[in-house]
């Protein structure tokens, strides 16, 4: 157990300090299923999704609230509620052209945690601005398309081979701010994964594992 | 008490519908200290539905709740995401049923709910009106509707609207809304009162 202790820290330190990786051009015509195409990863159309997130702070702090995003592909819009498990909302932001907080109760009331939150909301369900700089594979076999952000950061949409993929989040210095991983397996009747982790590098580390309760189309 | 936190605020409030259960039939805040007096232990179970205006559809809760005077409360969600929440005396905890079994929060701010605590045996007397919390009106239906004292505390909950039942010591339906268009009501069924409860319901989160 203490080995286990002593493991994590120096391992997220590691992967905090990870750099952008780079991508060599897939030789001759890609396998079917890793074409740009497929890293159209992202809901279309606008839905509704209700998640149990479970949060992993600094110091061992561990929680479970509710999360509730409203999101459309085609205005590039979310709105994201954050709620007790008894249903109480402590936050209620939406991001369209610029942030909007609607109610952000303690411990959830910082610009800083409203900024974060709405920035790792657009990560996982919506595109990354900016357009595709780079299509191929990078040394873990996995295929990637990379987007330049309009912010100087870049993001890494990489599938792999058995269907999961992950998404990483680079500061303009080109090191590793967050990672957005799905794993292969299990996925609800519209396809989407039942089970999303991410994880924050930097300053402030901590970990949301989101495991789906319900997606509800609003929208095609 | 000038600040509540969210820990609090959802403890409170579960205290509240728990205790709300307790509220015997009748029209005046006497008939009801009367009739909420010889309760000792109440169960139910409960739907949950939480109204947002964003929502395509509420989003709906259900699960179990189990009282036991003078402080033992269990207030568990089966579904769609099974916890719990224990208070034992002095002692208040939550579990979560993840992947790996049911697993207590670590570092949740729990040391307020003794305050709530104090409170219950307050509201399991009937007696609303001496909450210092809320100011309370008894309304016709008969209803009773909670508006916060406390300008912090009013702008996480703006009132609570309680509906009883015309079986004495039972309510309806409790509505909490923290806007106008943002509420969470709970409509409970097969309330048992004063049925032996085992102390292991409050003890242990299996």
């Amino acid at each position: 157990m203490t080995r286990h202790l002593l493991i994590s820290p120096v391992l997220l330190l590691l992967l905090a300090c990870a750099h952008l990786p780079p991508i060599t051009p897939i030789a001759g015509a890609p396998p079917s299923g890793t074409g740009q195409e497929s890293c159209s990863i992202f809901p279309d159309g606008k839905w509704q999704f209700l998640h149990s997130i479970r949060a992993e702070m600094p110091g061992g702090m561990n929680f479970v609230m509710m999360g509730l995003t409203v999101m459309s592909s085609r205005t590039r819009t979310s709105r994201s509620v954050i709620m007790t498990l008894e249903g109480f909302v402590v936050f209620d932001g939406e991001y369209d052209q610029q942030l909007i907080v609607y109610r952000a109760l303690p411990p959830f009331d910082s610009p800083h945690f409203a900024g974060g939150l709405m920035d790792d909301i657009r990560l996982i369900f919506l595109e990354p601005d900016g357009p595709v700089i780079g299509f191929g594979e990078v040394a873990n076999g996995s295929v990637v398309c990379r987007h330049a952000a309009p912010d100087g950061s870049t993001v890494d949409i990489g599938l792999q081979r058995d269907g999961a993929w992950e998404l990483r989040r680079y500061s303009p210095a080109q090191r590793l701010t967050r990672a957005v991983r799905v794993l292969p397996g299990a996925r609800n009747d519209a396809g989407f994964p039942e089970t999303l982790e991410l994880t924050a590098y930097g300053d402030q580390t901590y970990k949301l594992v989101m495991t789906l309760v319900e997606a509800v189309q609003i929208e095609p | 008490m000038a600040e509540y936190r969210t820990g609090n605020l959802v403890r409170t409030a579960s205290v509240l519908m728990a205790a709300c259960l307790s509220i015997g039939w009748g029209g005046s805040w006497e008939e009801l200290k009367s009739a909420a007096g010889p309760i000792k232990s109440i169960s139910a179970e409960f739907v949950q539905e939480k109204h947002l205006k964003i929502l395509a559809r509420p989003l709906v809760s259900s699960g179990v709740f189990y009282y036991q005077a003078p402080a033992f409360l269990r207030w568990e969600y089966r579904a769609p995401v099974r916890n719990i929440l224990l208070m034992n005396n002095d002692r208040t905890e939550r579990h979560v049923a993840t992947d790996a079994g049911l697993v207590k929060e670590a570092g949740a701010n729990l040391q307020a709910m003794q305050v709530v605590m104090e409170q219950i045996t307050q509201w399991l007397d009937g007696r609303f009106d001496e909450n210092p919390m809320f100011a309370a009106n008894l309304e016709p239906g008969p209803k009773i509707v909670l508006v916060p004292k406390e300008k912090a505390f009013a702008k996480m909950i703006q009132r609570i609207e309680l509906v009883l039942s015309h079986r004495a010591g039972v309510i309806d339906t409790v509505t909490i809304y923290e806007t106008d268009d943002s509420f969470t009501k709970l409509v409970f069924k097969n309330v048992v009162i004063n049925q032996p409860i085992d102390d292991s319901v409050f003890r242990k989160a299996s």
